[in-house]
Protein backbone atom coordinates (compact mmCIF):
# COMPACT_ATOMS: atom_id res chain seq x y z
CA UNK A 1 0.00 0.00 0.00
CA UNK A 2 2.86 2.34 0.76
CA UNK A 3 4.18 2.03 -2.79
CA UNK A 4 0.73 2.77 -4.24
CA UNK A 5 0.41 5.83 -2.02
CA UNK A 6 3.82 7.06 -3.12
CA UNK A 7 2.97 6.66 -6.79
CA UNK A 8 -0.41 8.35 -6.37
CA UNK A 9 1.08 11.30 -4.52
CA UNK A 10 3.74 11.70 -7.19
CA UNK A 11 1.13 11.66 -9.95
CA UNK A 12 -1.00 14.16 -8.04
CA UNK A 13 2.03 16.34 -7.52
CA UNK A 14 2.82 16.37 -11.23
CA UNK A 15 -0.81 16.98 -12.18
CA UNK A 16 -1.47 19.81 -9.76
CA UNK A 17 1.68 21.85 -10.28
CA UNK A 18 1.65 24.66 -12.80
CA UNK A 19 4.30 24.08 -15.43
CA UNK A 20 7.78 25.61 -15.33
CA UNK A 21 8.12 28.77 -17.42
CA UNK A 22 11.71 29.05 -18.71
CA UNK A 23 11.66 32.51 -20.29
CA UNK A 24 10.35 34.31 -17.20
CA UNK A 25 12.98 32.62 -15.01
CA UNK A 26 15.73 33.66 -17.39
CA UNK A 27 14.49 37.24 -17.49
CA UNK A 28 13.84 37.65 -13.78
CA UNK A 29 17.18 36.15 -12.75
CA UNK A 30 19.23 38.46 -14.92
CA UNK A 31 17.00 41.46 -14.16
CA UNK A 32 16.94 41.16 -10.37
CA UNK A 33 20.18 39.45 -9.31
CA UNK A 34 23.86 40.19 -9.74
CA UNK A 35 25.47 38.42 -12.67
CA UNK A 36 27.48 36.18 -10.32
CA UNK A 37 24.33 34.86 -8.67
CA UNK A 38 22.20 34.92 -11.79
CA UNK A 39 24.28 32.21 -13.49
CA UNK A 40 23.26 29.79 -10.72
CA UNK A 41 19.51 30.50 -11.31
CA UNK A 42 18.31 30.96 -7.70
CA UNK A 43 14.83 32.16 -8.84
CA UNK A 44 12.59 29.52 -10.36
CA UNK A 45 9.21 30.61 -11.83
CA UNK A 46 6.17 28.41 -12.39
CA UNK A 47 3.03 29.17 -14.37
CA UNK A 48 1.83 32.62 -15.34
CA UNK A 49 3.12 35.14 -12.82
CA UNK A 50 1.80 38.68 -13.04
CA UNK A 51 4.45 41.37 -12.57
CA UNK A 52 3.52 44.81 -11.28
CA UNK A 53 6.81 46.46 -10.33
CA UNK A 54 10.45 45.38 -10.49
CA UNK A 55 12.20 47.74 -8.09
CA UNK A 56 15.12 46.65 -5.88
CA UNK A 57 17.51 43.72 -6.15
CA UNK A 58 18.03 40.25 -4.71
CA UNK A 59 21.12 39.67 -2.61
CA UNK A 60 22.46 36.34 -1.36
CA UNK A 61 25.20 37.07 1.27
CA UNK A 62 25.59 33.42 2.31
CA UNK A 63 25.77 32.08 -1.24
CA UNK A 64 23.00 30.56 -3.34
CA UNK A 65 22.00 27.47 -5.32
CA UNK A 66 19.52 26.45 -8.02
CA UNK A 67 15.75 26.58 -7.19
CA UNK A 68 16.42 28.47 -3.97
CA UNK A 69 13.34 30.69 -4.38
CA UNK A 70 10.37 29.27 -6.24
CA UNK A 71 7.64 31.64 -7.43
CA UNK A 72 4.09 30.77 -8.53
CA UNK A 73 4.12 27.31 -6.99
CA UNK A 74 0.82 26.21 -5.43
CA UNK A 75 -0.38 23.48 -3.13
CA UNK A 76 -2.85 21.36 -5.05
CA UNK A 77 -4.59 24.03 -7.06
CA UNK A 78 -4.83 24.51 -10.79
CA UNK A 79 -3.59 27.90 -11.84
CA UNK A 80 -2.46 27.16 -15.36
CA UNK A 81 -3.49 23.96 -17.15
CA UNK A 82 -0.76 21.48 -16.23
CA UNK A 83 1.37 20.03 -19.02
CA UNK A 84 -0.21 16.57 -19.26
CA UNK A 85 -3.71 17.99 -19.77
CA UNK A 86 -2.44 20.49 -22.32
CA UNK A 87 -0.70 17.71 -24.21
CA UNK A 88 -3.80 15.54 -24.11
CA UNK A 89 -5.86 18.39 -25.55
CA UNK A 90 -3.42 18.86 -28.41
CA UNK A 91 -3.41 15.15 -29.18
CA UNK A 92 -7.22 15.03 -29.12
CA UNK A 93 -7.33 17.97 -31.54
CA UNK A 94 -4.97 16.15 -33.92
CA UNK A 95 -7.14 13.03 -33.82
CA UNK A 96 -10.30 15.04 -34.48
CA UNK A 97 -8.56 16.78 -37.39
CA UNK A 98 -7.61 13.43 -38.94
CA UNK A 99 -11.23 12.34 -38.66
CA UNK A 100 -12.41 15.63 -40.20
CA UNK A 101 -9.97 15.31 -43.10
CA UNK A 102 -11.49 11.97 -43.94
CA UNK A 103 -15.04 13.30 -43.70
CA UNK A 104 -14.84 16.63 -45.57
CA UNK A 105 -14.05 17.26 -49.24
CA UNK A 106 -11.12 19.42 -48.12
CA UNK A 107 -10.26 20.48 -44.60
CA UNK A 108 -7.33 22.74 -43.69
CA UNK A 109 -5.20 21.87 -40.66
CA UNK A 110 -5.81 25.27 -39.07
CA UNK A 111 -9.60 25.23 -39.54
CA UNK A 112 -11.68 25.07 -36.38
CA UNK A 113 -15.10 23.50 -36.07
CA UNK A 114 -16.42 24.10 -32.56
CA UNK A 115 -18.64 22.04 -30.32
CA UNK A 116 -22.26 21.36 -31.26
CA UNK A 117 -21.88 22.03 -34.99
CA UNK A 118 -24.15 19.87 -37.11
CA UNK A 119 -22.90 18.92 -40.55
CA UNK A 120 -24.93 17.18 -43.25
CA UNK A 121 -23.28 16.15 -46.52
CA UNK A 122 -19.69 16.82 -45.40
CA UNK A 123 -18.23 15.25 -48.54
CA UNK A 124 -19.26 18.32 -50.57
CA UNK A 125 -17.89 20.91 -48.09
CA UNK A 126 -14.42 22.49 -48.28
CA UNK A 127 -12.94 24.69 -45.54
CA UNK A 128 -9.83 26.89 -46.03
CA UNK A 129 -7.07 28.00 -43.66
CA UNK A 130 -8.06 29.61 -40.34
CA UNK A 131 -11.78 29.18 -40.97
CA UNK A 132 -13.65 28.98 -37.71
CA UNK A 133 -17.22 27.83 -37.31
CA UNK A 134 -18.65 28.68 -33.91
CA UNK A 135 -20.95 26.68 -31.64
CA UNK A 136 -24.31 25.24 -32.69
CA UNK A 137 -24.04 26.22 -36.36
CA UNK A 138 -25.57 24.06 -39.02
CA UNK A 139 -23.90 23.34 -42.38
CA UNK A 140 -26.16 21.47 -44.74
CA UNK A 141 -25.69 20.23 -48.28
CA UNK A 142 -28.93 18.57 -49.29
CA UNK A 143 -27.33 16.12 -51.69
CA UNK A 144 -26.95 15.37 -55.36
CA UNK A 145 -30.22 16.24 -57.08
CA UNK A 146 -28.88 17.13 -60.55
CA UNK A 147 -25.88 15.92 -62.58
CA UNK A 148 -23.83 18.80 -61.21
CA UNK A 149 -21.91 18.23 -58.00
CA UNK A 150 -23.12 20.53 -55.16
CA UNK A 151 -20.47 22.87 -53.71
CA UNK A 152 -20.16 24.61 -50.36
CA UNK A 153 -16.75 26.28 -50.12
CA UNK A 154 -15.56 28.67 -47.41
CA UNK A 155 -12.28 30.50 -48.18
CA UNK A 156 -9.53 31.28 -45.69
CA UNK A 157 -9.92 33.51 -42.65
CA UNK A 158 -13.71 33.49 -42.57
CA UNK A 159 -15.52 33.41 -39.23
CA UNK A 160 -19.06 32.06 -38.97
CA UNK A 161 -20.93 33.04 -35.82
CA UNK A 162 -23.00 31.01 -33.43
CA UNK A 163 -26.26 29.44 -34.41
CA UNK A 164 -25.99 30.31 -38.11
CA UNK A 165 -27.22 28.05 -40.86
CA UNK A 166 -25.87 27.51 -44.36
CA UNK A 167 -28.08 25.42 -46.60
CA UNK A 168 -26.86 24.51 -50.09
CA UNK A 169 -28.57 22.63 -52.89
CA UNK A 170 -26.51 23.81 -55.86
CA UNK A 171 -23.54 26.02 -54.98
CA UNK A 172 -22.54 28.50 -52.26
CA UNK A 173 -19.10 30.13 -52.25
CA UNK A 174 -17.92 32.43 -49.46
CA UNK A 175 -14.85 34.64 -49.97
CA UNK A 176 -11.80 35.39 -47.86
CA UNK A 177 -11.85 37.09 -44.45
CA UNK A 178 -15.63 37.49 -44.10
CA UNK A 179 -17.30 37.89 -40.71
CA UNK A 180 -20.75 36.46 -40.08
CA UNK A 181 -22.44 37.45 -36.82
CA UNK A 182 -24.71 35.08 -34.90
CA UNK A 183 -27.97 33.72 -36.34
CA UNK A 184 -27.11 34.28 -40.00
CA UNK A 185 -28.89 32.30 -42.68
CA UNK A 186 -27.58 31.66 -46.18
CA UNK A 187 -29.29 29.43 -48.70
CA UNK A 188 -29.87 28.91 -52.39
CA UNK A 189 -33.13 26.95 -52.06
CA UNK A 190 -36.67 27.40 -50.86
CA UNK A 191 -39.67 25.16 -50.41
CA UNK A 192 -42.07 25.35 -53.32
CA UNK A 193 -45.70 25.94 -52.42
CA UNK A 194 -47.47 25.78 -55.81
CA UNK A 195 -49.59 22.74 -55.02
CA UNK A 196 -52.11 23.68 -52.34
CA UNK A 197 -53.30 20.12 -51.76
CA UNK A 198 -49.93 19.04 -50.42
CA UNK A 199 -48.44 20.45 -47.20
CA UNK A 200 -45.33 22.57 -47.70
CA UNK A 201 -43.22 20.17 -45.66
CA UNK A 202 -43.52 17.37 -48.24
CA UNK A 203 -43.47 19.41 -51.47
CA UNK A 204 -40.18 19.41 -53.45
CA UNK A 205 -37.36 21.95 -53.03
CA UNK A 206 -36.85 24.74 -55.57
CA UNK A 207 -33.39 25.89 -56.70
CA UNK A 208 -32.61 29.61 -56.84
CA UNK A 209 -29.51 31.21 -58.36
CA UNK A 210 -26.21 30.32 -56.70
CA UNK A 211 -24.93 32.43 -53.80
CA UNK A 212 -21.55 34.22 -53.90
CA UNK A 213 -20.30 36.40 -51.04
CA UNK A 214 -17.26 38.60 -51.80
CA UNK A 215 -14.02 39.01 -49.88
CA UNK A 216 -14.04 40.91 -46.60
CA UNK A 217 -17.79 41.31 -46.23
CA UNK A 218 -19.65 41.51 -42.95
CA UNK A 219 -23.15 40.13 -42.28
CA UNK A 220 -24.97 41.44 -39.21
CA UNK A 221 -26.95 39.52 -36.67
CA UNK A 222 -30.17 37.74 -37.80
CA UNK A 223 -29.51 38.64 -41.43
CA UNK A 224 -30.40 36.25 -44.21
CA UNK A 225 -29.16 35.93 -47.78
CA UNK A 226 -31.29 33.90 -50.15
CA UNK A 227 -30.35 33.24 -53.76
CA UNK A 228 -28.23 36.30 -54.65
CA UNK A 229 -24.70 37.61 -55.00
CA UNK A 230 -23.01 40.05 -52.62
CA UNK A 231 -19.92 41.97 -53.74
CA UNK A 232 -16.59 42.75 -52.09
CA UNK A 233 -16.33 44.54 -48.76
CA UNK A 234 -20.10 44.94 -48.22
CA UNK A 235 -21.85 45.51 -44.91
CA UNK A 236 -25.24 43.90 -44.32
CA UNK A 237 -27.17 45.35 -41.35
CA UNK A 238 -29.00 43.64 -38.54
CA UNK A 239 -32.12 41.68 -39.54
CA UNK A 240 -31.60 42.49 -43.22
CA UNK A 241 -33.16 40.17 -45.76
CA UNK A 242 -31.15 40.18 -48.99
CA UNK A 243 -32.75 38.78 -52.15
CA UNK A 244 -31.24 41.03 -54.86
CA UNK A 245 -27.69 41.18 -56.18
CA UNK A 246 -25.55 43.82 -54.47
CA UNK A 247 -22.46 45.50 -56.05
CA UNK A 248 -19.09 46.02 -54.34
CA UNK A 249 -18.58 48.40 -51.40
CA UNK A 250 -22.19 48.89 -50.22
CA UNK A 251 -24.04 49.19 -46.92
CA UNK A 252 -27.39 47.41 -46.98
CA UNK A 253 -30.22 47.39 -44.40
CA UNK A 254 -33.89 46.50 -44.00
CA UNK A 255 -36.43 43.85 -44.90
CA UNK A 256 -36.56 43.75 -47.96
CA UNK A 257 -33.09 45.26 -48.20
CA UNK A 258 -32.10 48.56 -49.78
CA UNK A 259 -28.74 50.25 -50.29
CA UNK A 260 -28.16 53.24 -47.99
CA UNK A 261 -24.45 53.93 -48.39
CA UNK A 262 -21.78 53.34 -50.98
CA UNK A 263 -18.04 53.96 -51.21
CA UNK A 264 -17.34 56.82 -53.60
CA UNK A 265 -14.14 55.97 -55.48
CA UNK A 266 -13.67 59.61 -56.63
CA UNK A 267 -13.75 61.22 -53.19
CA UNK A 268 -12.53 58.10 -51.37
CA UNK A 269 -15.33 58.31 -48.79
CA UNK A 270 -18.49 56.46 -47.78
CA UNK A 271 -21.48 58.53 -48.94
CA UNK A 272 -25.25 58.21 -48.58
CA UNK A 273 -27.28 57.07 -51.58
CA UNK A 274 -30.92 56.61 -52.63
CA UNK A 275 -32.50 53.20 -53.18
CA UNK A 276 -30.98 52.66 -56.63
CA UNK A 277 -27.46 53.43 -55.42
CA UNK A 278 -27.04 57.00 -56.81
CA UNK A 279 -25.20 59.40 -54.55
CA UNK A 280 -27.44 62.02 -52.89
CA UNK A 281 -24.97 64.92 -52.79
CA UNK A 282 -24.30 64.85 -56.52
CA UNK B 1 -19.75 4.19 -31.72
CA UNK B 2 -20.58 7.77 -30.69
CA UNK B 3 -23.61 7.74 -32.91
CA UNK B 4 -24.96 4.65 -31.17
CA UNK B 5 -24.40 6.16 -27.74
CA UNK B 6 -26.20 9.29 -28.93
CA UNK B 7 -29.14 7.22 -30.15
CA UNK B 8 -29.40 5.47 -26.79
CA UNK B 9 -29.23 8.82 -24.97
CA UNK B 10 -32.01 10.23 -27.16
CA UNK B 11 -34.11 7.13 -26.36
CA UNK B 12 -33.62 7.66 -22.65
CA UNK B 13 -34.43 11.35 -23.01
CA UNK B 14 -37.63 10.49 -24.88
CA UNK B 15 -38.74 8.09 -22.17
CA UNK B 16 -38.26 10.98 -19.75
CA UNK B 17 -40.20 13.26 -22.12
CA UNK B 18 -43.19 10.90 -22.01
CA UNK B 19 -43.40 11.53 -18.30
CA UNK B 20 -43.07 15.29 -18.74
CA UNK B 21 -45.77 15.89 -21.36
CA UNK B 22 -49.49 15.30 -20.95
CA UNK B 23 -49.57 13.45 -24.25
CA UNK B 24 -46.77 12.37 -26.60
CA UNK B 25 -47.71 10.51 -29.77
CA UNK B 26 -46.00 7.59 -31.44
CA UNK B 27 -42.75 8.31 -33.28
CA UNK B 28 -42.38 11.82 -31.86
CA UNK B 29 -38.88 12.91 -30.95
CA UNK B 30 -37.58 15.56 -28.58
CA UNK B 31 -33.90 16.38 -28.99
CA UNK B 32 -31.54 17.08 -26.14
CA UNK B 33 -30.76 19.75 -24.88
CA UNK B 34 -34.10 21.56 -24.70
CA UNK B 35 -36.22 23.18 -22.05
CA UNK B 36 -39.84 22.47 -21.15
CA UNK B 37 -41.70 24.27 -18.39
CA UNK B 38 -45.03 22.85 -17.15
CA UNK B 39 -45.25 20.05 -19.69
CA UNK B 40 -48.48 18.80 -18.13
CA UNK B 41 -50.46 21.27 -20.27
CA UNK B 42 -48.90 20.18 -23.59
CA UNK B 43 -50.37 17.67 -26.04
CA UNK B 44 -48.11 16.51 -28.86
CA UNK B 45 -49.27 14.33 -31.77
CA UNK B 46 -47.67 11.53 -33.75
CA UNK B 47 -44.42 11.83 -35.73
CA UNK B 48 -43.57 15.31 -34.41
CA UNK B 49 -40.02 16.64 -34.12
CA UNK B 50 -38.81 19.21 -31.62
CA UNK B 51 -35.15 19.97 -32.28
CA UNK B 52 -32.53 21.01 -29.76
CA UNK B 53 -32.45 24.27 -27.78
CA UNK B 54 -36.22 24.67 -28.23
CA UNK B 55 -37.93 26.32 -25.25
CA UNK B 56 -41.60 25.53 -24.54
CA UNK B 57 -42.91 27.64 -21.72
CA UNK B 58 -46.42 27.22 -20.25
CA UNK B 59 -47.31 29.74 -17.56
CA UNK B 60 -50.41 29.43 -15.41
CA UNK B 61 -51.36 33.07 -14.97
CA UNK B 62 -55.14 33.02 -14.31
CA UNK B 63 -57.63 30.34 -13.14
CA UNK B 64 -57.81 28.93 -16.64
CA UNK B 65 -55.28 26.24 -17.53
CA UNK B 66 -52.96 26.95 -20.46
CA UNK B 67 -53.32 24.61 -23.41
CA UNK B 68 -50.80 23.71 -26.11
CA UNK B 69 -51.28 21.17 -28.87
CA UNK B 70 -49.28 20.09 -31.89
CA UNK B 71 -50.81 18.15 -34.79
CA UNK B 72 -49.39 15.05 -36.47
CA UNK B 73 -46.19 15.43 -38.50
CA UNK B 74 -45.34 18.97 -37.38
CA UNK B 75 -41.79 20.11 -37.08
CA UNK B 76 -40.27 22.65 -34.68
CA UNK B 77 -36.66 23.52 -35.51
CA UNK B 78 -33.81 24.64 -33.33
CA UNK B 79 -33.84 27.59 -30.90
CA UNK B 80 -37.60 28.21 -31.11
CA UNK B 81 -39.49 29.70 -28.20
CA UNK B 82 -43.20 29.20 -27.53
CA UNK B 83 -44.93 31.00 -24.66
CA UNK B 84 -48.37 29.79 -23.60
CA UNK B 85 -50.65 31.37 -21.03
CA UNK B 86 -54.05 30.54 -22.48
CA UNK B 87 -54.14 28.65 -25.78
CA UNK B 88 -51.68 27.93 -28.61
CA UNK B 89 -52.48 25.27 -31.20
CA UNK B 90 -50.39 24.12 -34.13
CA UNK B 91 -52.05 22.16 -36.95
CA UNK B 92 -50.90 19.12 -38.88
CA UNK B 93 -47.78 19.05 -41.09
CA UNK B 94 -46.62 22.53 -40.10
CA UNK B 95 -42.96 23.45 -40.68
CA UNK B 96 -41.42 25.93 -38.28
CA UNK B 97 -37.85 27.07 -39.05
CA UNK B 98 -35.13 28.18 -36.63
CA UNK B 99 -35.42 31.05 -34.14
CA UNK B 100 -39.21 31.39 -34.36
CA UNK B 101 -41.05 33.04 -31.47
CA UNK B 102 -44.73 32.29 -30.87
CA UNK B 103 -46.60 33.85 -27.97
CA UNK B 104 -50.11 34.80 -26.84
CA UNK B 105 -49.03 37.39 -24.26
CA UNK B 106 -46.79 40.40 -23.85
CA UNK B 107 -45.48 42.30 -20.87
CA UNK B 108 -47.72 45.08 -19.62
CA UNK B 109 -46.16 48.54 -19.37
CA UNK B 110 -49.01 50.77 -18.08
CA UNK B 111 -47.47 51.61 -14.71
CA UNK B 112 -44.50 53.93 -15.19
CA UNK B 113 -43.08 53.62 -11.70
CA UNK B 114 -42.57 49.84 -11.55
CA UNK B 115 -40.11 48.05 -13.82
CA UNK B 116 -41.71 46.19 -16.73
CA UNK B 117 -40.25 42.86 -15.66
CA UNK B 118 -42.27 42.92 -12.44
CA UNK B 119 -45.58 44.05 -14.00
CA UNK B 120 -48.44 41.69 -14.92
CA UNK B 121 -48.47 39.85 -18.22
CA UNK B 122 -50.99 41.12 -20.76
CA UNK B 123 -53.13 38.70 -22.77
CA UNK B 124 -53.17 39.41 -26.52
CA UNK B 125 -55.09 36.58 -28.18
CA UNK B 126 -55.16 32.86 -28.88
CA UNK B 127 -52.80 31.55 -31.53
CA UNK B 128 -53.69 28.96 -34.13
CA UNK B 129 -51.45 27.93 -37.03
CA UNK B 130 -53.27 26.10 -39.84
CA UNK B 131 -52.44 22.79 -41.47
CA UNK B 132 -49.51 22.62 -43.89
CA UNK B 133 -48.19 26.13 -43.25
CA UNK B 134 -44.57 27.16 -43.29
CA UNK B 135 -43.00 29.77 -40.99
CA UNK B 136 -39.58 31.07 -42.10
CA UNK B 137 -36.54 31.89 -40.02
CA UNK B 138 -36.68 34.62 -37.32
CA UNK B 139 -40.49 34.98 -37.60
CA UNK B 140 -42.44 36.12 -34.56
CA UNK B 141 -46.18 35.49 -34.15
CA UNK B 142 -48.04 37.41 -31.46
CA UNK B 143 -51.64 36.54 -30.57
CA UNK B 144 -53.21 35.89 -33.99
CA UNK B 145 -54.48 33.10 -36.20
CA UNK B 146 -52.70 31.93 -39.33
CA UNK B 147 -54.71 30.02 -41.93
CA UNK B 148 -54.14 26.85 -43.86
CA UNK B 149 -51.19 26.39 -46.24
CA UNK B 150 -49.73 29.86 -45.61
CA UNK B 151 -46.14 30.89 -46.25
CA UNK B 152 -44.59 33.43 -43.88
CA UNK B 153 -41.35 35.01 -45.10
CA UNK B 154 -38.10 35.30 -43.23
CA UNK B 155 -37.93 37.86 -40.45
CA UNK B 156 -41.58 38.94 -40.55
CA UNK B 157 -43.61 39.97 -37.53
CA UNK B 158 -47.24 38.77 -37.61
CA UNK B 159 -49.82 40.41 -35.33
CA UNK B 160 -52.99 40.28 -37.45
CA UNK B 161 -55.14 37.33 -38.50
CA UNK B 162 -54.20 35.88 -41.86
CA UNK B 163 -56.67 33.94 -44.08
CA UNK B 164 -55.97 30.63 -45.83
CA UNK B 165 -53.57 30.27 -48.77
CA UNK B 166 -51.52 33.49 -48.38
CA UNK B 167 -47.89 34.55 -48.70
CA UNK B 168 -46.94 37.10 -46.07
CA UNK B 169 -43.74 39.14 -45.57
CA UNK B 170 -42.40 42.18 -43.73
CA UNK B 171 -42.59 43.77 -40.32
CA UNK B 172 -45.52 44.29 -39.65
CA UNK B 173 -46.58 41.51 -41.98
CA UNK B 174 -48.61 42.23 -45.11
CA UNK B 175 -50.07 39.91 -47.74
CA UNK B 176 -48.24 39.92 -51.08
CA UNK B 177 -49.61 36.79 -52.76
CA UNK B 178 -52.76 34.69 -52.60
CA UNK B 179 -53.96 31.51 -54.27
CA UNK B 180 -56.53 32.27 -56.98
CA UNK B 181 -59.10 29.46 -57.18
CA UNK B 182 -60.44 30.67 -60.56
CA UNK B 183 -57.13 30.37 -62.38
CA UNK B 184 -55.63 27.82 -59.97
CA UNK B 185 -52.43 29.87 -59.62
CA UNK B 186 -50.72 32.03 -57.04
CA UNK B 187 -51.42 35.68 -57.91
CA UNK B 188 -49.98 38.95 -56.57
CA UNK B 189 -52.24 41.10 -54.38
CA UNK B 190 -52.31 44.49 -52.70
CA UNK B 191 -52.16 44.95 -48.92
CA UNK B 192 -55.81 44.08 -48.33
CA UNK B 193 -55.60 40.88 -50.35
CA UNK B 194 -57.30 41.93 -53.62
CA UNK B 195 -55.74 40.51 -56.76
CA UNK B 196 -53.78 43.07 -58.80
CA UNK B 197 -53.99 41.40 -62.20
CA UNK B 198 -57.78 40.94 -62.15
CA UNK B 199 -58.38 44.67 -62.57
CA UNK B 200 -56.08 44.96 -65.56
CA UNK B 201 -57.44 41.94 -67.44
Amino acid sequence: MKIVKKVVTKVEHVLTQPCFSPFLTLYLNFRLCKFKDAIKFPLWVYGRVAIECLDGKFEFPNGCHRKMVSIGRTNGRFFAPPPPIRLAKQIAKRIININNKRKYYSFSNSARVKKGVEVVGAKYISLGDNVSIMNNSFLQVVGKTTDQRPILSIAEGTLIGRNSQICALNSITIGKNCIFAANCFISDTTHSYDDIEEPVISSPLKTLSSVVIGDGSWLGRNSSVVGCKIGKHCVVGNCAFVTKDIPDYCVVVGNPCKIIKRFNLETQQWEKTDKDGNFLNN
Amino acid sequence: MFRQIKKVLIRIYNIKAKLIFAELGKGSKIYWPGEVQNGKYMHIGNNCYIKKYAWLQAIKWSDKDPYFSMGDGSYINRCCQIVITSRVTIGENVTIADNVYIADTTHGYQDVNTPISSQDLEYVGDVHIGDGSWLGRNVSVLGCNIGKQCVIGTGSFVNKDIPDYCVVVGSPARIIKRYNFETNKWGKTDKEGNFLNNENS
